[in-house]
């Protein structure tokens, strides 16, 4: 895979249509303050767990009904779901 | 520490994308990204299945710059700040109509997800430019998926087969174009992103696959994060009212109000026939009352003004601008139809409900009880469906042809019989193989309770043209309304009916009933009650349930129910079961 494009190389199969001019190159762009962005709620309560894990998001800035109505575990170890049977 | 693997194809055991699309042999991909990564973040943020029509971009793309412009190729930048302006609309019919913004459905604007720019401060736009390996992380470990734009080789297009790693080429190698993806997740491990592609699911492996991590020096000039990316906060994030229909009933509604998007809205029946309207701010949890409906002209010569609400309403938020639309029995045992004009900010009284097909129009009339009420295909707007019980102890089905526009109430049916109380629990059901179009019948369904105390669902078989059909019977000495919506549970992509939830006071504690979704049940379904939960009140019972919702709360639902002293509380189930929350009317 990857490497030299030959001759004997196909044309693409599959559209595209990006303009690439339209998408600057991220060296050239200075990072965004994530910790901002990263620092309010979310009404994903597993993303939420992960924000207040990874220190963006304080549990203390949270109404007391988004603090502790889901259990929170270690990040990788996903959190319990009430499925119904299929 | 940022997670070493992501994959948001099934992650936390849920599944948070849509199905892949193509975008055929329109240089479109940086639409198909843009718009991808808009309904991965209703879905991860709202949980409800949100698909939006490319086409509507598209087409708005080919009105402004010509008809070929909108494939000739563009960047996610500029389509998600049109996104932000406009929004997107979902896939109201068969893409060989092309009804879009160039030509539009009159409700197109209570259609459309939109994208608040005002919603996340520190940003103020809608999207956020993502530089880099570890923003992008970042980005796709706590928020969702986001686009890449890179250069395409053609050995990409045979690539990914069976879950492999593809590696850009080097550096200075001939022969690309610009392409755009969605990055839906990474992997540590494989040092690869997951890109989901706009090439059919003929394409990788079922239309994702891996794509390496850039190597400094080599060919990271090919990889994916040598350009920006952009991600969308969850919270800018506003769904449409027609995706959520089927996610509430009764006088309950989650409207795309507040700074998430996620505010609460219950309108109840107060002192005097007055309608209130109470609120949950969706950022502080808290309940206030909001305001009091203003009075309305009563009969008999409408010259007097006044309050005649006699039961409790049943709302919902229509595809006319998102207005709210409630209903409900008068003190003349007639229908009293209102909404909120989202567009004035006014409350519009349409006063009582008149039967068009007789002269001249007569009051339709209801034999007491809550009405089941909402909008529903077929038709684009959606036509107004409205069952009630009438005074022969059966059930009338109403309904408003929204789609020809005339705003005129007819009867299309009476059935049942013995019926004691209807209920809040008229739901759509799917069209065949759960395709969006509106021009494809699906029917309803309904819950009622009969002379024997028990539930009994009916079921309007539209595809065969039956008419109600009487189908299963459930539960035992019900002697109050119930309200039912369809759930996202078991709905494992946009085109899976959810599960059938239904909740009923019995006793002075509320039943949680369930049914299986998928497929869709005839006239044998099968109810098991999950759980009986109580209010936490001391020496109080619950007298009835009044509304439901599946929340933008990860998958909860909520119930409001009236305790035996008129009070209003607030319960709701997540993972760990029903809780009992606020009192707060």
């Amino acid at each position: 895979m990857g490497g030299k494009m030959s001759d004997s190389n196909p044309g693409p199969v599959f559209a595209r249509g990006c303009d690439l001019s339209a998408v600057p190159l991220a060296a050239d762009v200075a990072p965004a303050d994530l910790k901002a962005i990263l620092g309010v709620d979310t009404s994903n309560p597993y993303l939420r767990n992960l924000r207040i894990e990874q220190g963006f998001l304080k549990r203390e800035t949270l109404p007391d009904g988004l603090r502790n109505l889901v259990p929170i575990k270690g990040i990788l170890e996903p959190l319990p779901i009430r499925e119904e049977p299929k | 520490m940022t997670s070493s693997s992501v994959d948001w194809r099934n992650r936390f055991g849920s599944t948070w994308l849509t199905k892949v699309k193509d975008q055929g042999g329109c240089g479109s991909c940086y639409i198909y990204g843009s718009v991808g990564v808009f309904e991965a973040m209703l879905r991860i943020e709202h949980h409800v299945w949100c698909r939006r029509d490319e086409d509507d971009v598209k087409n708005a793309i080919s009105l402004t710059f010509g008809a070929a412009s909108a494939c000739g190729g563009g960047g996610p930048d500029h389509v998600l700040t049109w996104i932000t302006a406009n929004g997107v609309t979902d896939q109201i019919t068969a893409p060989s109509s092309k009804i879009s913004l160039g030509h539009p459905t009159p409700d197109r604007l209570g259609r459309t997800s939109r994208l608040d720019k005002d919603g996340i401060v520190a940003v103020k736009k809608a999207h956020v430019t993502l530089s880099g390996v570890e923003q992008m992380k970042q980005w796709v470990d706590l928020t969702g998926p986001i686009t890449a734009c890179f250069n395409c080789y053609p050995d990409l297009d045979k690539s990914c087969k069976d879950d492999a790693v593809y590696t850009p080429p080097a550096n200075g190698t001939a022969g690309s174009d610009g392409h755009c993806v969605m990055i839906v997740g990474y992997d540590d491990h494989k040092k690869a992103w997951l890109i989901r592609n706009s090439w059919g699911t003929g394409w990788g492996t079922g239309g994702y696959g891996w794509f390496a991590y850039g190597t400094a020096g080599k060919n990271d000039e090919n990889a994916l994060e040598h350009r920006v990316c952009y991600g969308i906060p969850g919270g800018a994030t506003n769904p449409d009212p027609w995706s959520k229909r089927r996610l509430h009933n009764g006088n309950f509604y989650e409207s795309g109000n507040g700074t998430y998007h996620r505010n609460f809205e219950v309108f109840a029946q107060g002192p005097g026939g007055a309608v209130r309207h109470y609120v949950q701010n969706g950022k502080t949890l808290e309940w206030s009352l909001h305001e009091t409906l203003p009075e309305v002209t009563l009969a008999p010569d409408f010259k007097k003004k006044g309050n005649d609400c006699a039961a409790q309403p049943t709302v919902f938020g229509s595809t006319y601008f998102r207005n709210f639309e409630i209903l409900y029995l008068t003190t003349a045992n007639e229908l009293r139809h209102r909404l909120f004009d989202q567009t004035s900010q006014t409350w519009i009284d349409h006063g009582p409900l008149k039967n068009a097909a007789v002269k001249p129009a007569a009051p339709i009339m209801s034999a007491g009880g809550v009405p089941g009420f909402i909008q529903a295909a077929p038709g684009a707007p959606g036509n107004f469906e409205l069952v009630v019980k009438n005074s022969q102890g059966g059930l009338d089905n109403w309904w408003r042809d929204d789609a020809n526009n005339n705003a005129k109430w007819a009867l299309k049916a009476t059935f049942g019989a013995n019926v004691r109380l209807s209920g809040a629990t008229l739901v759509q059901r799917w069209a065949k193989g759960g395709a969006p179009y509106a021009d494809l019948p699906a029917g309803l369904d309904l819950v009622c309770v009969t002379g024997e105390k028990v539930m009994q669902r009916f079921w309007r078989d539209d595809p065969n043209k039956a008419g109600w059909v009487a189908c299963e019977t459930f539960g035992n000495n019900v002697d109050s309304p119930p309200v039912m919506i369809r759930s996202q549970f078991g709905a494992t992509d946009e085109t899976v009916p959810g599960n059938y939830e239904l909740c009923v006071a019995v006793d002075g504690a509320i039943e949680h009933w369930w049914m299986n979704g998928n497929p869709e049940p005839t006239t044998s379904g099968s109810w098991t009650m999950s759980e009986i939960f109580q209010t936490d009140r001391k020496g109080r019972k619950v007298k009835q349930v009044l509304g439901m919702v599946e929340s933008s709360y990860g998958f909860d639902l909520e119930v409001v129910a009236e305790l035996d002293n008129g009070a209003l509380q607030h319960f709701s189930r997540d993972g760990a079961g029903w809780h009992a929350r606020e009192v707060f009317a």
